[in-house]
């Protein structure tokens, strides 16, 4: 997959976030609270998701000009095994997992956000197996 | 008769604890303690369900649910301390044949518990008699439980969500995540104090009564070498049954109470 494939699935998964899987993200995994920026790192391809309140407001290749306030980084190895099996804390255990991803951002911001990012992570595991 | 709730003082603490009033088996009279950070309630549908069979008695800790912190506010912080309330809390109450029963963090302290003190039986689900803390575990990070900036039931939803099992129904499932959105911070960094370097694999060949474990097998947190590592060590008991329960979780005492209470019914011996 090309950065601008990937760029069109984080698009994808905007529509997503602000369409069916809203109310379930802003309510249920309390997404309605989160404002700033969330960032997943592919290899060395930065993707940004701006949000407000929950909605997705933006996404583009790059980093936050503020820097990283929370995201997700790891390699194509990382990424792949958590598509294949999308769970997020057996992902970032350092306990049972010998290449967890790296959580980005301070401990204090990744621990506030944890259950929001986990949320984005699996539907961003959705929209990438999906072919259309 | 329905599940009532008492208090009873040990070791100066006022420590709540409920009980299904149910008949004294000869098998044993069952001592229920909850996972970390949470309460007694966990255990209504095994006191429910064994309540025409069994004595089910479930406390909650210090700093737990209804029960008073320790001095300065906290909850117990080592293991040792944790047996040895446990032991006081079955004494105080007069209990003479105790089946511990635990789950996660408590199946832990079941291990050491069945270690040091003569209980009758023991049952421990989830459980491991090592856990070397790593990572998020680790120190300062294990204090954002008690930040001001943290708040303790948000920051750990989807941890407790990711650990429950496909077949676990609904009700058990609010349960639990009612138990996250209750979870008083102090008192879970004081159950993860103890979670995290717990190691008594050394001591288990002490535990010399008989030991039924348990494991849900959707539980990613506990895989199945976690429980071979302790049969490994524990070369005394009695009697060591190793059962496995598809399709259901970490809080399996929750989300499967009438498989585990069966499981209970059947591994007690008549005369142990």
């Amino acid at each position: 997959m090309t950065d601008q494939q990937r760029l069109e699935k984080f698009r994808e998964l905007k529509e997503l976030l602000n369409g069916p899987e809203s109310e379930n993200f802003r309510e249920y995994w309390d997404g309605r609270f989160f404002n700033g920026d969330m960032t997943f790192i592919f290899g060395k391809t930065p993707y940004t998701m701006h949000f407000y309140e929950g909605t997705v407001v933006a996404v583009k290749i790059g980093t936050p000009v503020n820097g990283v306030y929370v995201g997700i980084k790891g390699d194509e190895e990382q990424w792949a095994r958590f598509f294949a099996n999308p769970n997020f804390q057996l992902s970032i255990s350092v306990k049972h997992n010998d290449r967890p991803f790296e959580q980005l951002g301070s401990p204090l911001a990744c621990r506030q956000n944890q259950s929001m990012v986990a949320q984005v992570m699996r539907l961003i595991a959705r929209v990438m197996k999906e072919d259309k | 008769m329905p599940i009532t709730g008492a208090y009873v003082n040990v070791q100066g603490i006022k420590t709540y604890y409920e009980t299904n009033n149910g008949p004294h088996n000869p098998k044993g009279t069952i001592i229920a303690l909850p996972t970390a950070g949470r309460e007694s309630r966990q255990f209504h549908g095994i006191m429910e369900y064994l309540e025409d069979r069994y004595t089910v008695i479930a406390p909650d800790l210090p700093a737990h649910g209804k029960s008073w912190p320790l001095p300065g506010l906290q909850g117990i912080k080592t293991y040792q301390e944790y047996g040895k309330f446990v032991w006081d809390f079955i004494q105080t109450l007069g209990i003479e044949d105790p089946v511990v029963l635990g789950c996660s963090f408590s199946g832990n302290m079941v291990l050491h518990i069945a270690s040091t003190y003569p209980v009758k039986a023991a049952i421990a689900c989830q459980a491991s008699s090592y856990i070397k803390a790593m990572g998020s575990s680790y120190g300062t990070t294990i204090l954002l439980l008690d930040n001001p900036y943290v708040s303790p039931q948000h920051s750990h939803w989807d941890f407790s969500e990711s650990l429950i099992g496909r077949d676990c129904p609904k009700e058990a499932h609010d349960l639990i995540m009612w138990g996250v959105c209750q979870e008083i911070g102090r008192a879970k960094i004081a159950d993860m104090s103890i979670y995290n370097n717990f190691d008594v694999r050394e001591d288990l060949k002490n535990l010399t009564c008989p030991l039924l474990l348990v494991r849900g097998e959707d539980d990613w947190n506990v895989p199945d070498h976690y429980f071979e590592t302790a049969m490994e060590y524990i070369t005394n008991s009695r009697k060591l049954e190793f059962k496995k329960v598809p399709r259901y979780g970490h809080f399996i005492v929750v989300e499967a109470p009438a498989i585990v209470s069966e499981l209970i019914d059947e591994f007690l011996p008549e005369e142990a």
